[in-house]
């Protein structure tokens, strides 16, 4: 299958008042067509600003300082303001994770959903508004021509996402890009959200990346999921590999700070101890040492490449060197 | 929104009446003024002051009278001049003070606000410090040095500006400068920070990440955001204005209302003191009035309250 | 990289955890102070008015002339080496009236300025901290008294109580408390729903000691700038009273007063009002950088 999108050795820093922060320190991933591929992480971990470098949408202080970004073939590091104008909205677009702030309060709900609609799409405003109101029914907004009169304080939280998401979609984007779009909903429209985007996964055939540090989400969405920490890609394997046969601590934190519904008992959620690690002076070694159960010493002072595991799946930990002890996931296939 | 509007006018009422009650009490606690009997006034004046304004008679009369006579649009006599009123000193001294006060809000506003966008939009470059040193200068010179720095420059050395006087286009750029410099350096710092915040929110983000050029995302996302507060500004603007019009008509020779009032403050003329206060409050007064309602229409979130 | 077997011994927790060194976190103040060192204008601003404030105290003890005496052999002298701001018609020292305007004028800034923040701090915290109706009425009447040119009542008291400092003083400070209550208010209205304030009450404080120890300590940030700025403000307000002939009357003298009384004859003598005219200039200006220093040292939003 041909790749859609292909990120090699990516590294993004902010260059601040104390110095570079090195926020993507060398990360590679692959998309491909109709794909849907979450990332998980904790915030800090890089999976945000990987994102915003494949958007150019980075702060005036932040900047690619290496890899290349290959979407359908064309490198998007190299390309210009221009070229990024036309690809971003058109054939990658994004959903954020608050979507409170994320309209504009002063312009109306139909201003801004049919602006990259005339951009890209080369329609007049009739027909943008026409689009628009398709869009808005799609995403389950009931009188849609009516509410795009409104204006973004007169929806809710979950109406506002949904908002989102039907002018993300509005121009058939090869690729959407949803960062952390429940985390600031509350649980009920969360589920929502979620059904929504499975349920018009199914109906456009669009490759999704969906960020999210709550493993239980991306579970029900894709296929494949990338484990980021420290500003590093840490493991990646399809959804029910990195469940049942995960080969990294850090993974196995995050599994066990997911509640678990199949069981009867009240098991305690085990957090993760101590803090992500500080990107202005990253470890020479792993990130995840200081925090995890399983330090060996040659984790304090080399970073561990990608072990290949399976198809598909690989883990940056010297736990899968064929010297280091065997430990084995704590989650395993029927565990859950 | 309409049930907002009136509650505003409803409240400028308010206003409007406790600052006239205010300002006839300060008036007539004030020691050696026309209305504690010490005073010699010209018949003529003291027999309408007596008829009109019952100045024999107890003070809470009195001030029943100077509501009456106000809400008649009566302001009352002059005590300097025999037989001008303080309506007809407003009526012939206003016009040239509305002119240079909206030449210098103008001025101030479109400056203002370009150089603030400028500077925003180039943070941290040479265009931001120019900019800013402009605006620092300008909320650093009192509007009289000013005048007096642009007249011995403009005037006296290079010849180009007439000092004095309200006759033509020319005699308007000096004084709208110096009555204008302060809001404009207060606008230009208000333009940038406001937009430089607007810039990091999340819907700038949101209209970047559609595919909007750089020029629609500034002027039609960020601008409009980022001009809210100085809707809210203009207030104290016209306030400020107003108050610079004292000095600044004195200095140039400017046949307005400011000159006037220093004039009547000088002369303790004071039945124009207190008329003219009241006209002045009256203005601001509607001034934020309308302020306020304009505000409402460009801020849609306002419709809620 | 040669990978041996020792290097997959186990490593003891105390011994990994020491790896996670991270920066040593900063106080607030030591941060905003470490920012404002960063800003020299801010530093250079903070030494002016440190520097003035000092001339300004030692003035009587080092000025060369007496401010009041005149001299009419000496009137309208240009600045020379004996008389370096050069003298007035009354033929008096410019250089020593500037230096005791400077006595006038800092006075005017800082007491009006320690009266605002007084009145202002504990109008705006009761306010705030109340809420509700109490809130609702002082604020009220706080809109009404800022929808009137106070310009224009600071006159008018100016015109009941006389011209000289103390009317000055008491007629700004009644009249410029109001922003800074509204800035207060507004702080401690956002700060009163947050958790340490709750957990104070829990223990039982008091409302006074809720509002003095835990409110108002941690809007300082908003309240030293305001206080900042508002000492040019209050200069500035002075020098337009004397400028209108409502200020300091002579033989004592402000710098805005000198500038005034310079006025009429500027054209022919520019250097009598060019020195007081500085004099405010700079102060105004190293305030104003002081202010603007402070406010981004100080904003919590700044911080990284």
């Amino acid at each position: 299958m041909e790749k859609l999108l292909q990120v090699n050795d990516l590294k993004t820093s902010f260059f601040t008042h104390v110095g570079e922060v090195k926020a993507v320190r060398g990360v590679s991933f692959y998309l491909d067509k109709g794909e849907a591929l979450g990332i998980v992480g904790e915030s800090g971990s890089g999976k945000s600003i990987t994102m915003m470098s494949i958007m150019k949408l980075l702060s005036d202080n932040g900047k690619i300082i290496n890899g290349d970004i290959y979407f359908e073939g064309k490198n998007l590091v190299k390309a210009d303001e221009g070229e990024m104008e036309k690809i971003r909205g058109n054939d990658i677009s994004m959903i954020f994770q608050d979507p409170m702030t994320s309209l504009n309060p002063v312009l109306k709900i139909g201003d801004q959903i049919t602006e990259p609609i005339i951009k890209h799409k080369n329609m007049n405003k009739a027909e943008a508004y026409k689009r628009a109101a398709h869009m808005l029914s799609l995403v389950g907004i009931p009188s849609p021509e009516d509410r795009m009169k409104q204006y973004p304080h007169e929806f809710s939280g979950g109406m506002r996402q949904r908002v989102m998401i039907a002018m993300a979609l509005s121009c058939d984007p090869k690729l959407l890009i949803a960062d952390e779009p429940t985390t600031a909903l509350d649980v009920t429209i969360q589920a929502q959200i979620l059904e929504l985007m499975k349920e018009l996964r199914e109906k456009i055939n669009t490759s999704i990346i969906l960020i999210t540090h709550d493993l239980g989400v991306v579970a029900d969405v894709c296929s494949r999921i990338n484990v980021m920490y420290g500003g590093l890609l840490v493991e990646t394997a399809n959804t029910d590999d990195l469940f049942y046969d995960s080969r990294h601590p850090y993974t196995w934190g995050l599994l066990g700070s997911v509640p678990n519904p199949n069981t009867l008992i009240r098991e305690r959620l085990k957090p993760i101890e101590g803090q992500p690690p500080d990107l202005l002076n990253p470890p020479k070694g792993c990130p995840f040492a200081p925090r995890c159960e399983y330090t060996m010493k040659i984790c304090m002072t080399d970073r561990p490449p990608m072990f290949e595991i399976g198809e598909n799946h690989k883990a940056a930990c010297w736990l899968n060197h064929k010297d280091a002890p065997k430990v084995s996931s704590p989650f395993k296939r029927g565990d859950k | 929104m309409s049930n907002y509007i009136v509650k505003r006018i409803f409240a400028s009422f308010i206003t409007l009446w406790i600052v006239v009650t205010a300002t006839f009490f300060l008036m007539h606690a004030m020691p050696g003024g026309p209305f504690d009997g010490e005073k010699k006034l010209p018949d003529q004046v003291k027999a309408n002051l007596e008829t009109k304004f019952g100045l024999d008679k107890p003070i809470m009369q009195q001030y029943g009278l100077y509501l009456k006579n106000l809400l008649k649009g009566d302001l009352g006599p002059s005590i300097k001049y025999e037989g001008r009123t303080v309506n007809e000193i407003i009526k012939y001294s206003f016009p040239a003070s509305a002119k240079i006060g909206s030449v210098a809000i103008l001025f101030s506003l479109v400056v203002g606000i370009y150089m603030g966008i400028v500077a925003a939009l180039h943070q941290g470059k040479w265009q931001d410090d120019l900019c800013m040193i402009i605006a620092t200068l300008g909320v650093t010179v009192p509007s009289f040095v000013l005048s007096t720095f642009l007249i011995l420059i403009f005037s006296v050395k290079l010849k180009l500006l007439p000092p004095v006087g309200f006759d033509g286009p020319l005699n308007y750029i000096m004084p709208a400068i110096a009555l204008g410099g302060y809001s404009l350096s207060f606008i230009a710092r208000l333009t940038r920070s406001s937009l430089l915040d607007v810039i990091r929110q999340d819907y700038i983000r949101t209209a970047v990440a559609k595919g909007l050029s750089k020029k629609t995302v500034i002027f039609k996302h960020a601008l409009r955001n980022a001009l809210i507060p100085i809707v809210t500004y203009m207030g104290p603007l016209i306030a400020g204005i107003l108050t610079g019009s004292f000095v600044v008509e004195k200095i140039f020779g400017i046949p307005g209302l400011g000159r006037e009032f220093v004039q009547n403050i000088t002369n303790r003329d004071y039945m124009a003191i207190m008329g003219v206060t009241v006209f002045y409050s009256a203005f601001l007064v509607i001034c934020n009035l309308v302020v306020d309602i304009l505000y409402a229409f460009i801020d849609p979130r306002i419709k809620l309250e | 990289m040669e990978v041996t077997k020792d290097m997959f011994e186990k490593v003891p927790k105390e011994e990994r955890q020491s790896l996670n060194i991270m920066r040593p976190s900063e106080t607030f103040l030591k941060d905003s102070y470490r920012r404002l060192k960063k800003n020299k204008l801010a530093m250079a601003g903070l030494y002016f008015v440190i520097f003035i404030t000092i001339i300004a105290i030692i003035t009587p003890w080092i000025s060369p002339y007496s401010y009041s005496a005149q001299d009419f052999n000496l009137s309208n002298v240009g600045p020379t080496k004996l008389h370096w701001f050069g003298t007035d018609q009354f033929g008096r020292d410019i250089f020593t009236r500037v230096l005791y305007g400077a006595r006038i004028s800092l006075t005017v800034g800082y007491v009006v300025s320690l009266l605002n923040l007084t009145f202002g701090v504990l109008y705006g915290g009761i306010s705030g901290f109340f809420g509700g109706k109490v809130d609702n009425i002082m604020m009220r009447i706080v809109d009404v008294l800022y929808s009137i040119p106070m310009m224009i009542y600071v006159i008018l008291l100016m015109l009941i109580l006389g011209a000289g400092l103390p009317s000055i003083l008491i007629a700004l400070s009644l009249s410029y408390w109001l922003s800074m209550a509204r800035i207060v208010r507004a702080e401690i209205l956002s700060l009163k729903e947050q958790e340490f304030v709750l957990a104070a009450k829990t223990l039982g404080a008091s409302n006074w000691r809720i509002i003095l120890r835990h409110l108002i300590p941690n809007c300082m940030g908003p309240i030293i700038v305001t206080l900042t700025l508002s000492v040019p403000s209050a200069i500035f307000t002075e020098s337009f009273l004397s400028f209108i002939g409502l200020g300091i009357s002579a033989p004592k003298a402000s710098w805005g007063s000198l500038a005034s009384d310079a006025m009429e004859s500027f054209m022919i003598y520019p250097y009598q009002l060019l020195f007081p005219s500085l004099a405010i200039c700079l102060t105004v200006l190293a305030f104003n950088f002081l202010g603007d220093g402070l406010r981004d040292a100080l904003d919590p939003k700044m911080r990284k």
